[in-house]
């Protein structure tokens, strides 16, 4: 699952900067791209912007970013017996953590 | 073929624009999210060291281990590390209460002075300032609290220029103000940094044990050390809220070497961390894909000027440029945009107007800024750092007191 989300996540993200990228030509270079009109523009923006933040969220595998909302209750754990899931799940292995 | 180089033409005139607006509009969405999101008052008491490398200036250090003095909550210990000084600390130099100092023979560089304290330290967070780094907040319990969140490795903080009057420190102040912190408020809401602050940083001591400590042989240790903790899972974060004053380089030409430096980091972090991005697990996508397209930019810029001196104006780049009219809207989208990102970064800050009006002066000189200081120090560091083994030793951050003594001598 991790690896499909992993593997999506690099088309959605080069896929939202292309569509900023072709809004941004469309305002500079209006001779160039005379099929984009203001609503495709504007279109293009929102899209590339969502499918960017959509990229983001399927990267880090998590929908919480270090934005400093607490955890909840169930997460929160003490400071010094912290570890990602990642060292977790190397734990549970017996692989020593160098 | 002809499609690629469309393509290709398309990135050299649109991707700062496209950047920008990336950069910004994450940025507002940072705002609006850390508004709703305060972390304070932990549930337990957090303990926490800090450490402070020093190489040659020891009354930096002990400024910045003084600014300590009314930081809440306080920490268990202050570990002074003089990584091998000509002089090393006075004898009648006063530790600020609960400090030691760990001297380092032999100067090894900043990273192996970070490990040498590391392997003293008992607490679980450890906080790194420079010597030349000033605390500014008191309050330190919402960074501490973000620590909560199991996953988090590291926080960094808001670096705010110290106010001198130098055109070089301006157009730096200028740049942390308008695009540093603005980015790093951006990447964070991506969920990956580009890097951390090594002047100031909060790092959780198991994920640095985990990646083997700061790496010893890299030219900036904290971008190193930001990509192997997001490969290995950890998040990293910016807290715009904690906040500290830094020296900037009093002169353009110190100002060139440090930003080469940086660049040379950035090209050994390509070279030996680019791929990991892609590994599931691995947080630092995002800003792996933006740095490879800012890579690219580069290179193309670079195609461009070539095709341009040798084609003169029946170049692809020149005819892309074409009329007279399109570098109008060029330059005009050019001034809007950089507004926009500066109303918002200043927005982040939260500083009164008046704090930004010099720096609106200045802002004029930030494209000489960008292409005499930034570009040219991109293409000499990168490729040395892309290439080349760098043994990590340091060389003391010119200060604006060693231009004084040196303008003095003269």
């Amino acid at each position: 699952m991790r690896l499909l989300r992993h593997g999506l996540a690099i088309p959605t993200l080069l896929g939202g900067y292309l569509m900023i990228l072709i809004a941004v030509a469309a305002i500079l270079l209006p001779a160039r791209f005379q099929a984009f009109s203001t609503p495709w523009i504007i279109g293009l923006v929102i899209g590339g912007f969502a499918l960017w933040w959509v990229g983001c969220r399927l990267a880090n595998g998590s929908r919480r970013s270090a934005l400093g909302r607490l955890p909840r209750n169930k997460d929160t754990v003490p400071i010094a017996a912290a570890a990602p899931a990642s060292h977790r799940s190397q734990e549970k292995e017996e692989v020593p953590v160098p | 073929m002809d499609s690629l180089v469309d393509l290709f033409l398309l990135i050299l005139v649109a991707h700062p624009f496209a950047a920008s607006l990336l950069w910004t509009t994450h940025g507002l969405v940072y705002l609006v999210l850390s508004r709703k999101a305060n972390p304070t008052g932990a549930a337990e008491a957090v303990d926490y060291s800090v450490v402070i490398p020093f190489h040659d200036e020891p009354d930096g250090a002990l400024t910045t281990a003084w600014s300590l003095a009314g930081v809440c909550p306080q920490p268990r210990e202050i570990v002074l590390v003089d990584d091998g000084s000509a002089g090393g600390m006075p004898e009648d130099a006063k530790l600020p209460p609960g400090a030691r100092l760990l001297r380092l023979e032999r100067n090894g560089g900043k990273a192996r002075a970070l490990n040498a304290a590391l392997r003293t330290l008992k607490t679980e967070i450890v906080v790194c300032l420079d010597a030349d780094t000033t605390a500014v907040s008191t309050d330190w319990s919402g960074m501490l609290a973000r620590f909560h969140d199991p996953a988090v490795g590291a926080i960094t903080g808001k670096i705010w220029p110290v106010r001198r009057g130098g055109v070089a420190q301006r157009i730096q102040q200028l740049d942390y103000a308008s695009v540093i912190g603005l980015i790093k408020a951006a990447e964070t809401t991506w969920g990956a940094l580009m890097t951390v602050s090594g002047a100031f940083v909060a790092f959780r001591s198991t994920a640095l044990r985990a990646i083997g400590g700061w790496r010893e042989t890299t030219a900036t240790e904290d971008i190193d050390a930001s990509w192997r903790l997001q490969s290995a899972g950890w998040k990293l974060g910016y807290d715009h809220r904690w906040i500290a004053s830094v020296e900037m380089v009093p002169t353009l030409a110190g100002l060139w070497r440090q930003r080469r430096r940086w660049s040379m980091g950035m090209g050994r972090t390509v070279r030996d961390h680019m791929l990991s991005a892609l590994r599931p697990g691995a947080r630092q996508l995002p800003v792996a894909i933006l740095s490879s397209l800012n890579i690219l930019w580069v290179m193309l810029t670079l195609s461009a000027a070539v095709d341009i001196a040798a084609n003169g104006l029946d170049s692809r780049a020149a005819t892309l440029a074409g009329s007279t009219e399109n570098l109008f809207t060029y330059l005009l989208a050019s001034s809007l945009v950089f507004g926009i990102q500066f109303a918002c970064a200043a927005a982040i800050h939260g500083r009164p107007l008046k704090s930004y009006l010099v720096l609106i002066l200045v802002a004029p000189l930030y494209p000489l800024y960008f292409w005499g200081i930034l570009y040219s120090s991109f293409l000499a560091g990168f490729p040395r750092g892309f290439f080349r083994r760098d043994m990590g030793r340091w060389r003391r951050t010119q200060r604006l007191a060693d231009a004084v003594r040196r303008e003095a001598g003269a």
